[in-house]
């Protein structure tokens, strides 16, 4: 072992586990959480998202992503979007962010809808994106405090060098990260510290509202771990709200208050995250959720699953009524026939099913 | 519980890779058992060596990976002391190996039906090969111990012990190489004597087959095809119906070709008849109508031609009719062609099917990876095995894969992260798959994952990796519910389970090591909550806690264990030597002890 790493070493086990987070834990005691009822951060309204596939020289067919989606979200909640892949639901968190321009539908954030080019300025500042590969999201060629600064230049937050900087210590010490790495490259850092450095820069223009695309599934257990921790910390301190996409059932469950099921482009059921897991309708729900595996190997072998035949069909050949109608197992001939609507059927529970639909 | 018949047996296997800066020892001497007919996980974060620990058991390391020093034993023999061609038949063949991305994994330029063949025929050999491999492996073995013992020999001339061995060694070569002389010429007979038979019974087939194809000139086409396959049969019987109804359709088809072109000349003769008339008509109107030479000069104004609408019509019939009994004249001639084809077809399987009996062909192995693809589960695998792995989903490929480890029954299937690309609900389905498939055949699983979850569903044994080294191993109920490492309970603690709503997790602290410059003690101390000053100075050895193999390598269950009086330590802490295991120096052990504490 050389010199270098032997001081590592020793700093390493000299440290204390918790002084990563010892900074938030005090903000925590501080800040409760408390959601309101009937106060809505943002509002989506028959939002809907196709992209033209040309499958001829003359032919272009619309892939319907997102498919005519409506929920709200409430200030400082977390609703989980859980999904298989190629059920639209990173397209939808973008199309949200405005970062596709939707082909209907409205996104009415704060109250206000977002369209023109001010509001969609502010809408930017108070809405932001966490990426899920922190490999590729962050630029190799700027420093860490260029990274995290760009967002407070780009809306002329600060007059002076000096004041950002002193914001990107500050973010960066809030994420867990040493404010000694500022002048860093990207590429000296691990996946879990890159994950730091995008959601850094995703808090540096003091956002209301994150959206969380699949942030942690590209990390190892213990990284990922800590990464949540990280996220559940600064909403406790900073009042945040997320949208946070996931196809981790277990990661939805333990950071979600509310959780949205999409199935080809549309949201197939909606309901508080307990509510869902002990009560679901929805016959995808129902086998999405059998198919966890839990880390539990009693549960594992007592639990019959009911397991899912086929795969997801492809959105341009989606079928007709209800989507989910050719691999669900209480499927009728009647499901064909038209698109169920997503209704509430219990308190807070909405489900799209033409089962419920009496 | 008895520890049951071993299929693989790795013992210290340290495995490392050159790059530019120096070496790194990405396996560390990692021993574990695999019994038969269980499924053993083994769980690592990144770079912690668990895929290379399975790369080191195939053989199949990257060129600057090398197996430094070890042992792989499966069925007796050493994996690293074999050759490659040896290794050619054990890998694929008796331990396969199914990898995370099925996309990537598979050929793009081959359809998946030529990369199942290729599986089957890389393994098939003909019986004479077969009935001598032991023993032409033997001779090759015994010919590598000479080689080397002949260099024992020269560095030791005067070893009595060394001398005898080479010379029991040599003689068992000169009986090894008679047996294989021996036993190769029964194989060619035996040989012979199949090859015989199946000609035998090809040759009695061919009159049937020839008054088929006699039959074909009179225009009989019988569909009592010689088989070993109903479905030749079924095939034949649809291609008969075709014929058939090909030649009614002709008939109609004729019928009315000769209905339009009849009425076509009945209109003709009527209009040609009413011509005639007008124009007899005509002459005696003009014979009885006085001269006029006025009415002569003038000149005769060109009447527009009048279309006949009714002959074009059924002329336009006419050609219908025949361009429709052309194509069923062409239909009949297609169906008789296809059943010629067929029963040429037939004629060849026939023969192959024969053949296939001591020989792997191409149409057998055809057989067999059809046979394969329906018992993964994949629904056509007629069509499917005429696809490319681009046209198919993520979890299909998945199961060809599985398929193509599978079809030559293994007795180790190791599946390196065979989910992690998958969802949720794929994975469920071809973690049962493996789960249904394991019970069917028998075999043994290595599963490599980073997911607990996984583990949790399908694993008898779990082997826990961190940093090249294994650091707790036990059943799947020990692990999950009695972990004692360290870092076994911050993995557990790090994932989020259903009802850990509203908690916080408790994940480990810092980012795994770097395998570049791995600490002098216990790799996992630097992350460790509990870490100890012995925990740096030494990596602890491990200690075992019940019969059930349930062992860990921590120090601070080794000294917990001491406190308990289970396990001794000879010569002190941190000095001494290697710990000892249970029951091994219980009898020495007041003595050890009182000897210790004089030493503090």
């Amino acid at each position: 072992m050389n010199k270098e790493n032997k001081e590592q070493f020793d700093r390493d086990i000299n440290r204390d586990p918790n002084q990563d987070l010892s900074l938030l834990d005090q903000e925590v005691k501080r800040v409760k959480r408390d959601i309101k009822e009937d106060d809505y951060i943002l509002e989506v309204k028959n939002l809907k998202m196709y992209f033209p596939i040309a499958t001829s020289i003359f032919k272009t067919v619309p892939l319907k992503a997102v498919d005519d989606v409506s929920f709200k979200i409430r200030r400082g909640e977390t609703l989980g979007l859980v999904g298989e892949s190629g059920c639209g639901k990173t397209t939808l968190g973008r199309t949200i962010l405005q970062l596709y321009k939707p082909t209907s539908g409205e996104v009415i954030f704060n109250g206000k809808q977002v369209k023109g080019k001010a509001a969609l300025k502010e809408f930017r500042k108070k809405a932001t994106i966490v990426f899920q590969d922190p490999y590729s999201s962050l630029d190799p060629r700027m420093t860490v405090s260029d990274i995290i600064s760009e967002p407070l230049e780009i809306h002329k937050i600060y007059k002076t060098k000096a004041e950002r900087e002193k914001r990107v210590a500050e973010l960066m010490e809030a994420v867990g990260l040493s404010k000694e790495h500022a002048s860093r490259y990207v590429h000296a850092f691990s996946g879990g510290q890159r994950q730091r450095i995008g959601i850094a820069r995703a808090l540096a223009s003091s956002p209301e509202f994150i959206m969380c695309d699949e942030p942690v599934s590209a990390l190892d257990v213990s990284i990922q771990a800590q990464i949540l921790n990280t996220f559940q910390d600064l909403q406790k301190q900073l009042g945040l709200t997320y949208l946070f996409v996931a196809h981790n059932l277990l990661v939805v469950k333990h950071i979600s208050d509310r959780i949205a099921v999409m199935y080809l482009g549309h949201i197939v059921e909606l309901a508080n995250s307990e509510e869902l897991y002990d009560n679901p309708l929805h016959p995808y729900t129902i086998s999405l959720l059998s198919s966890i595996p839990e880390p539990d190997p009693k549960r594992a072998r007592a639990n019959k699953r009911q397991i899912l035949e086929g795969d997801i069909p492809s959105p341009l050949k989606a079928p007709s009524g209800c989507p989910f109608r050719t691999r669900c197992p209480k499927a009728t001939p009647e499901c064909a026939n038209k698109l169920p609507e997503l209704r509430e059927i219990s308190k807070e529970h909405f489900v799209a099913c033409r089962l419920f639909e009496k | 519980m008895a520890r049951q018949y071993k299929l693989l047996e790795v013992e210290n296997l340290n495995t490392s890779f050159k790059i530019d800066a120096g070496k790194v020892l990405s396996v560390n001497g990692v021993s574990f058992t695999l019994e038969k007919g269980k499924v053993l996980g083994i769980v690592g974060e990144s770079g912690s060596g668990k895929s290379v620990t399975a790369y080191s058991v195939m053989g199949i390391l990257d060129k600057n990976g090398k197996v430094d020093s070890g042992k792989i034993i499966y069925n007796g023999t050493d994996l690293l002391r074999i050759s490659e061609r040896q290794m050619r038949d054990i890998r694929g063949n008796r331990i396969s190996i199914i990898f995370q991305d099925a996309m990537t994994s598979l050929n793009p330029t081959w359809t998946i039906g030529n990369q199942l063949r290729e599986a089957i025929l890389t393994h098939a050999r003909n019986p004479v090969e077969a009935a001598v491999y032991d023993i032409k492996n033997a001779i090759e073995s015994d010919e590598q111990r000479l080689i080397s013992m002949r260099k024992g020999i020269a560095h030791h001339p005067d070893s009595q012990k060394l001398k005898d061995d080479y010379a029991t060694i040599s003689q068992k070569l000169i009986d090894d190489k008679a047996a294989y002389e021996a036993e190769y010429k029964k194989a060619v007979e035996r040989f012979k004597v199949m090859k015989k038979e199946a000609r035998e019974k090809n040759k009695a087939a061919q009159p049937e087959f020839k008054a088929i194809f006699a039959g074909f000139k009179n225009n009989q086409y019988e569909t009592n095809i010689p088989h070993f396959d109903e479905e030749v049969v079924v095939e034949a019987r649809r291609l008969k119906a075709n014929i058939d109804k090909a030649d009614t359709d002709l008939q109609i088809k004729q019928d009315k070709y000769n209905q339009a072109l009849a009425n076509l000349n009945d209109y003709q003769k009527s209009k040609e008849a009413a011509k005639k008339e007008a124009e007899k008509a005509a002459k005696e109107a003009a014979k009885k109508a006085p001269k006029n030479k006025k009415a002569k000069k003038e000149p005769k104004k060109k009447e527009p031609k009048q279309v006949d609408e009714k002959l074009l019509a059924l002329q336009n019939e006419v050609f219908e009719a025949k361009d429709e009994l052309n194509r069923a004249i062409r239909a009949t001639k297609r169906s008789r062609r296809l059943f010629r084809r067929h029963a040429r077809r037939a004629k060849r399987w026939y023969y192959w099917e024969c053949i296939s009996e001591y020989k792997e062909t191409r149409y057998s192995a055809n057989k067999k990876a059809l046979k394969m693809l329906e018992e993964v589960g994949i629904t056509e695998p007629k069509k499917r095995m005429k696809q490319h792995p681009f046209e198919m989903s993520g979890g299909m490929l998945q199961r060809c894969m599985i398929a193509m480890a599978l079809v030559e029954r293994p007795d180790i299937l190791i599946a390196d992260e065979p989910t992690t690309a998958l969802d949720v609900t794929i994975q469920a389905q071809i973690l049962d798959l493996l789960k249904k498939l394991q019970k069917e055949y028998g075999m043994a699983i290595i599963i490599i994952t980073h997911d607990l979850g996984v583990v949790a569903q399908i694993c008898d044994e779990v082997d826990i990796m961190y940093a090249g080294r294994i650091v707790e191993r036990g059943t799947v109920d020990d692990i999950f519910y009695n972990p004692q490492h360290e870092y076994t309970k911050g993995l557990l603690n790090s994932m989020p389970k259903l009802d850990s709503k509203g908690k916080r997790l408790e994940p480990i602290q810092g980012n795994p090591v770097d395998l570049f410059c791995l600490p002098k003690g216990c790799a996992f101390s630097s992350r460790c909550k509990e870490c100890m000053e012995i925990c740096i100075e030494r990596y602890p050895e491990e200690v075992q806690f019940d019969e059930n193999g349930h062992a860990a390598s921590c120090w601070k269950m080794i000294k917990k264990l001491y406190e308990e009086g289970k396990i001794d330590i000879v010569n002190g802490v941190p000095e001494g030597k290697p710990l000892v295991y249970n029951g091994a120096i219980i009898a020495d052990k007041k003595k050890e002890r009182s000897k210790n504490e004089q030493g503090k």
